[in-house]
C-alpha cells in the first residue's frame, strides 16, 4: 500500500504532490467505482493464448461478413455493408459499443469516457462531411463552396478554452500571463508556420494535413518530419519559448499521449495544421455532452445485422470457401461462427493472436505502442459553478501534469441535479513497464484521490462539491505516434486484406482520430462488398 | 453590596442586547436562507429553548457566582457582537451557514438564558423575593421593548447589521466590566484582574472588529442595497433581493435592479404596448423571462387574448408575488388570471422542445441584462431562430435590450443579431428614472414601421404612452446612434462581452 503523498507524487508529480499533502488530509471514501472490468479481461485472455479452431454446429448460420470489434471502424464497416444488403453479425467485447469513443451516463447526464469531440470537416473530407450532415451538424455550404456551414448550436460554446496559469484562469490555452514580447512573437510565428503547412497543397490540389489522412497528399517532404520528434523540430527551427513548448506539450499529451520530445513532429504539426481551416484560421469544434458516443450511436442505430455485447473475438480462419470466427461470451462458453468475410476492427496487437499468419505478413510492420490514460467522471453539485468563474468545456490545469477537464453539461439547456466532469489523464511514460505499474496502482480511492488533489489546486472547495467520482482505465487508449510510424503507415501494407479477412482501425493511420476510424471501416467495408461482387459507388470519393 | 437600582438598569441592558442577537439572526436568517416566516420562527424559537438550556445549567454554576456572571456577560458580548460579522463572512457558503447561524443561536441564547438566574442568586437574600422577581422582570421585558424599537428604527437604518452587532457586543462587554466593579465585594481580589483582563480583551477584539467592520459590509450585501432589504431568498439561479424605501420597492437579481415600483409602468408599458400596436388582436402570447408579472399584467389589458405562456427558469421568481405579497397588488395578481400559464424552464431548452408547436401572435422577451454567459446565450442568433419557429407569421416581438446609453454596444449588438437571424429589426428607447434611456427591440419576420398608434382597447388603461410618445420612442437621438458590432452566437457570446466592457467603463 503506498502512502497518499507516493501516490500523489507517481501520478502529479513532487511539487503538486507536497502542495496537496499540505492542504488537507484524505477525505473520506467517494462514492463511485472503477468500471474497467474489460482491462482485466483483455489480459486473460492474452495469457491463455490462442484458442482451438472448432467445428461450427450445424445450424450455425452463415453471415456475409462478421465484424469483430465495435468500435467507430467496426461500425462503420457494419453500417455500410449493412446499407447494400449484406447479412452482418458485429461482436463486442464490452457491454457497450463505441470502443475509446465510448460514453456514459450519470446524475449529471450524458458523458464521454474518452474521445469527446471532432474538429469540423474540411470539405474535401466528404464522408464526414456527409455524416456530420445527417447529425444535423452542417447545415449548408458557404457562399464560396469552399467551407461548411455548421448549426450554430453543435459549435462548442463560448468560452470554449480555459487554462488555470499563475493562480487565476486565463482565456484560451496559451499561458498568456507574463508573457515576454519574444514569447508572443514566437507564438505568432509558430502559427504562421502552421498556416504555411495547412497551405501546402499537391498538384492536385490536395493537402499535406488533413483528417482522414485518406485525402491528403504523398508529400515526401512533409513526411520527412516524421523522422525527428516534436522536440527536435522546436529547437531545429528556433523555438526558445518555454511557453510555447508548454502548448506543444501539452497538445501532445492530450492527443497522443506522448511528451513533445517523444512526439513525431510530423504528427504534433498535424495536430496544428489538420485543425486550420481555408482561411489559416484553427477550426470550430464540435463537442458532445457523450462525447464521440453520439457518432457512435449514429452509426449503431443507422447500421443493420444484430450486434452482440460482453463478445470477446478469440480466433479467425479460414476453412473452404469461408471464415470461422471462434467467440467467446463473459462465461467463457465458446462457439463457432461462419462467415463469407471477416472484417477485423482490432488494434494490431490483438489481431496478431487471432489470426495465424498475420504477425508474419505483416512483420515489417513493427507492432506500434499504445497510450494508457485514465479517464474519471465526476458528478459535481451545481453550487460548484455558481462559485467560480463560469466554467469553459475545457479546463487545463497548467502546472498539473493531467489534461484537465471537460465539462459534460457545456453545451446542454435542459436542466439537470448535477454537473457532470470528466478528467483526462495520460500516462506519457515511454517506458511500458513503467506504465503498466502505474496503472495497477490505480484502484477508485487512489484514483479519486490523485484526481481531487489535482483540480484542488484551482478550486480549493472541490470536496465539498463531488458527490461521485467513476474511474476508467484504458490500458491501450490508443496508438502512439513516435516516429517513423506514419511513414510505415503511408506504405499501408498493413491495411491490405489478408485472405478473407480485411483490416480496419485508427491505428493504420497512425494518428488515433474518429476520422481515420470511419475512413478504415468504410474502406474495410468495401472491400468485402467488392469481393462479394456487390457494386456500389465508394463513399469515399463520392 | 451595590445598590440594587443600578444592577436592574443592568439587566434591562443585558435584555436589550440579548434581544437585538436574536433580531440580527433573525434578520439575517431571512435575508440569506429566504422565506422569513420560517426562518423567524425557526431563531425565536431556537433562541428561547437554548436560553431555557442556560437556565437548567445555571444550577451547575458555584461560587463566585459573580466572576462567573461577569465570565457569561464576556461570553455574549463576543459571540453576540461576533455573530453578524460572521455570519455575513459565511453567507455565500450555502453548507456552512446554517451551521454556523443555529450554532451561534443556540450559544448566544444558553449564555443569555444563565444571566437572570445568575443574577437572581447574587442577590438573593440581600433584596426581597418578591421584590426581586417583580423588578427583574420588569426591567427584562422593558429591555426587550427598548430591543424592538431600536433595532428596526436606529440599528439597521443607521448602523447596519454588522455594526448592529458589534456595538451591542460593546456594550455588553462595557456592562461586564462595570460589574467587576458593581459586584467587587462579591468577587475574590485575585480574581478582579483576571476578569478585567478578559473584559478589556474582548473589547479590544470588538474594537477591532468594528474597525474591520467596513471590509466585512462591503463582502456582504448591505452596501449594495441602499434601501432596507424586505425580502430575500437565493435560488439555484440566482439571488433575489427586494428593498423597500419610502418611493416604493425594487427588486434586485444578483444585484441588479429589475424594477422600481415607482416607474416600472414606463418600463413595462414601452415594453409591451408598442409590439401590441403591431400585433392589436393578439390571441396567443408567449413571455419569456418576466417572472414578476408585471409585464403580464400589461399583456391582459388585451380584450383578444386567449391564452399568454410565461416561461421564466425560477420557480422563486413567479413565487414571488406569493411571498412579498405588494408585488402581486403591483401586477394586478397577474398570476390568478385563467389565461396565464406558468412553465418553469431554460428558455432555450423549452423554445427548443416546444417552440415549434405554439405559434404565438406576439413575443415579449424581457430577460435580466446579459451579464453573464448563461443569459448571453438568450440573445443569440440561436435563441432568435428558436424564437421565430415559435411564431405565426408576422407576429410581433419585443427584446429589452440594456441601456443604449451606457451600454451602447450592446444594445447594437442585440438589434444586429436579431437581424442576423432573418428578423426586421426596429430599435426604441423610452425614459425610465430608475435607469436612465432604456433600450427596446421591436422585431418581425414581416417589415415593420414604427407604429402610429396604440390599440383602441388600451384607452384610458395607461399612465405613461399615448399617442403622440409613442412617435417619440422611435426617435434615436445622437448619442445613441448605431456602432459597428459583431452578432452575437453561441461559440462567441460577443454581447457578455460588450456589456462588461460597458460596465467597467461606467463603475
Amino acid at each position: 500500500m503506498t502512502s497518499r503523498r507516493d501516490l500523489l507524487q507517481l501520478f502529479l508529480g513532487a511539487p503538486l504532490a507536497l502542495a496537496a499533502c499540505k492542504r488537507s488530509g484524505s477525505t473520506p471514501r467517494i462514492e463511485g467505482e472503477l468500471v474497467d472490468e474489460e482491462l482485466l479481461r483483455g489480459h486473460r485472455v492474452r495469457d491463455e493464448g490462442r484458442v482451438p479452431l472448432l467445428e461450427p454446429s450445424t445450424d450455425e448460420p452463415l453471415y456475409d461478413a462478421i465484424v469483430i470489434g465495435g468500435g467507430v471502424a467496426g461500425l462503420a464497416a457494419r453500417e455500410r455493408m449493412g446499407r447494400e444488403g449484406l447479412s452482418v453479425l458485429l461482436v463486442e467485447a464490452d457491454s457497450v459499443v463505441g470502443g475509446t469513443a465510448k460514453g456514459g451516463q450519470n446524475a449529471g447526464g450524458a458523458h464521454p469516457w474518452g474521445a469527446h469531440y471532432v474538429t469540423a470537416p474540411l470539405v474535401e473530407a466528404k464522408p464526414i462531411v456527409r455524416l456530420l450532415e445527417e447529425l444535423g451538424v452542417i447545415v449548408g455550404r458557404s457562399e464560396d463552396g469552399r467551407d461548411v456551414v455548421l448549426a450554430e448550436e453543435a459549435v462548442v460554446r463560448a468560452p470554449e478554452e480555459r487554462l488555470f496559469h499563475l493562480g487565476r484562469w486565463e482565456e484560451g490555452l496559451y499561458p498568456r500571463a507574463g508573457a515576454s514580447a519574444e514569447d508572443l512573437a514566437e507564438l505568432e510565428r509558430f502559427r504562421a508556420h502552421v498556416r504555411l503547412l495547412a497551405a501546402r497543397r499537391d498538384a492536385q490540389g490536395r493537402r499535406a494535413f488533413i483528417a482522414p489522412l485518406h485525402y491528403a497528399s504523398r508529400d515526401a517532404e512533409v513526411l520527412e518530419l516524421d523522422r525527428v520528434t516534436m522536440g527536435t523540430w522546436l529547437d531545429r527551427e528556433g523555438y526558445r519559448s518555454a511557453r510555447l513548448r508548454w502548448l506543444v506539450d501539452y497538445a501532445c499529451r492530450d492527443d497522443f499521449g506522448l511528451r513533445v520530445e517523444h512526439t513525431s513532429a510530423w504528427a504534433a504539426l498535424f495536430y496544428f495544421a489538420a485543425r486550420s481551416g481555408p482561411d489559416g484560421e484553427p477550426r470550430a469544434v464540435i463537442p458532445w455532452p457523450e462525447g464521440n458516443a453520439r457518432l457512435v450511436t449514429h452509426l449503431a442505430r443507422k447500421g443493420r445485422g444484430s450486434i452482440e455485447h460482453g463478445v470477446l473475438g478469440r480466433r479467425v480462419g479460414e476453412v473452404g470457401e469461408e471464415c470461422r470466427v471462434v467467440v467467446e461470451d463473459r462465461q467463457g462458453s465458446r462457439r463457432t461462427r461462419r462467415a463469407r468475410r471477416v472484417v477485423l476492427a482490432v488494434p494490431a496487437y490483438v489481431a496478431r493472436r487471432m489470426v495465424d499468419g498475420l504477425a508474419e505478413r505483416d512483420a515489417g510492420f513493427e507492432a506500434p505502442s499504445y497510450g494508457s490514460w485514465v479517464v474519471a467522471n465526476l458528478v459535481v453539485d451545481p453550487a460548484f459553478a455558481r462559485q467560480e468563474a463560469p466554467l469553459a468545456w475545457d479546463n487545463v490545469l497548467h502546472r498539473s501534469p493531467s489534461l484537465g477537464y471537460v465539462n459534460a453539461r457545456h453545451q446542454v439547456d435542459e436542466r439537470a441535479p448535477a454537473l457532470a466532469l470528466t478528467h483526462y489523464y495520460a500516462l506519457c511514460d515511454t517506458d511500458p513497464k513503467a506504465v503498466r505499474e502505474k496503472l495497477l496502482a490505480v484502484d477508485h480511492t487512489s484514483w479519486s484521490e490523485v484526481v481531487l488533489s489535482d483540480l484542488e489546486a484551482a478550486h480549493p472547495r472541490i470536496r465539498e462539491h463531488v458527490r461521485r467520482i467513476d474511474v476508467l482505465r484504458w490500458g491501450h487508449a490508443m496508438v502512439r505516434p513516435v516516429p517513423g510510424l506514419r511513414a510505415r503507415c503511408a506504405e499501408a501494407s498493413a491495411a491490405r486484406p489478408f485472405g478473407r479477412v480485411h483490416v480496419a482501425h485508427s491505428e493504420l493511420s497512425g494518428v488515433a482520430l474518429f476520422e481515420e476510424a470511419y475512413v478504415h471501416g468504410l474502406r474495410a467495408g468495401e472491400e468485402v462488398l467488392a469481393a462479394l461482387g456487390r457494386h456500389a459507388p465508394s463513399d469515399l470519393d463520392a | 453590596m451595590p445598590k440594587p437600582s443600578l444592577l436592574f438598569l443592568n439587566v434591562f441592558l443585558l435584555a436589550t442586547c440579548g434581544l437585538v442577537y436574536e433580531l440580527l439572526a433573525g434578520t439575517l436568517a431571512s435575508y440569506v436562507l429566504g422565506d422569513s416566516v420560517t426562518q423567524f420562527s425557526v431563531v425565536i424559537g431556537l433562541y428561547l429553548s437554548a436560553m431555557g438550556v442556560g437556565a437548567w445549567l445555571s444550577r451547575h454554576l458555584e461560587e463566585p457566582l459573580a466572576a462567573r456572571f461577569v465570565d457569561v456577560e464576556l461570553g455574549v458580548a463576543l459571540f453576540g457582537g461576533l455573530s453578524a460579522p460572521m455570519l455575513f463572512l459565511a453567507t455565500s457558503h450555502v453548507r456552512l451557514f446554517p451551521v454556523l447561524l443555529y450554532g451561534i443561536v443556540a450559544m448566544v441564547g444558553m449564555l443569555v438564558g444563565l444571566e437572570l438566574p445568575l443574577l437572581m442568586r447574587i442577590l438573593e437574600g440581600r433584596v426581597q423575593f418578591k421584590d426581586l422577581v417583580s423588578r427583574i422582570f420588569t426591567f427584562d421585558y422593558l429591555g426587550s421593548l427598548a430591543a424592538s424599537l431600536l433595532f428596526p428604527l436606529v440599528c439597521v437604518p443607521r448602523l447596519g447589521l454588522v455594526r448592529t452587532a458589534i456595538v451591542f457586543g460593546l456594550l455588553n462587554a462595557v456592562i461586564a466590566l462595570w460589574c467587576t466593579s458593581l459586584l467587587a465585594q462579591a468577587i475574590p481580589p485575585g480574581k478582579r484582574l483576571g476578569l478585567r483582563v478578559r473584559a478589556c480583551a474582548v473589547l479590544a477584539v470588538l474594537t477591532f472588529a468594528l474597525a474591520g467592520a467596513e471590509a466585512i459590509v462591503k463582502h456582504g450585501e448591505e452596501q449594495v442595497y441602499a434601501d432596507e432589504i424586505v425580502y430575500a431568498q437565493t435560488t439555484p439561479y440566482q439571488r433575489l433581493v427586494v428593498t423597500k424605501n419610502r418611493a416604493g420597492f425594487q427588486l434586485f437579481l444578483n444585484g441588479n435592479l429589475q424594477f422600481s415600483s415607482a416607474d416600472e409602468y414606463r418600463y413595462h408599458e414601452a415594453l409591451v404596448h408598442p409590439a401590441h400596436a403591431l400585433a392589436p388582436e393578439a390571441r396567443e402570447v408567449l413571455v419569456l423571462g418576466g417572472g414578476d408579472g408585471l409585464a403580464l399584467r400589461e399583456i391582459l389589458k388585451n380584450p383578444h387574448l386567449e391564452r399568454v405562456t410565461l416561461v421564466d427558469i425560477d420557480p422563486a421568481m413567479t413565487n414571488l408575488p406569493l411571498a412579498y405579497p405588494p408585488l402581486a397588488a403591483l401586477n394586478g395578481h397577474a398570476f390568478d388570471d385563467p389565461r396565464v400559464r406558468v412553465v418553469h424552464d431554460d428558455a432555450m431548452a423549452w423554445l427548443t422542445r416546444e417552440g415549434p408547436s405554439l405559434k404565438a401572435q406576439l413575443a415579449i422577451v424581457d430577460f435580466p441584462d446579459p451579464n453573464h454567459f448563461a443569459l448571453g446565450k438568450l440573445y443569440t442568433t440561436r435563441f432568435y431562430r428558436l424564437l421565430r419557429e415559435a411564431l405565426a407569421p408576422g407576429a410581433a416581438v419585443v427584446v429589452q435590450a440594456s441601456s443604449p446609453l451606457f451600454s451602447r454596444e450592446a444594445y447594437w449588438c442585440v438589434v444586429r443579431t436579431l437581424e442576423a437571424a432573418g428578423f426586421n429589426a426596429l430599435p426604441y428607447h423610452a425614459h425610465v428614472p430608475s435607469f436612465g434611456p432604456w433600450g427596446y427591440v421591436l422585431a418581425s419576420t414581416a417589415p415593420i414601421d414604427p407604429p402610429a398608434r396604440l390599440p383602441a382597447w388600451l384607452d384610458g388603461k395607461l399612465r405613461f404612452l399615448d399617442g403622440p410618445t409613442l412617435a417619440s420612442l422611435f426617435v434615436v437621438p445622437r448619442d445613441l446612434a448605431p456602432v459597428e458590432v459583431a452578432v452575437n452566437r453561441l461559440d462567441n457570446q460577443a454581447l457578455v462581452r460588450y456589456y462588461e466592457n460597458a460596465w467597467h467603463r461606467w463603475q
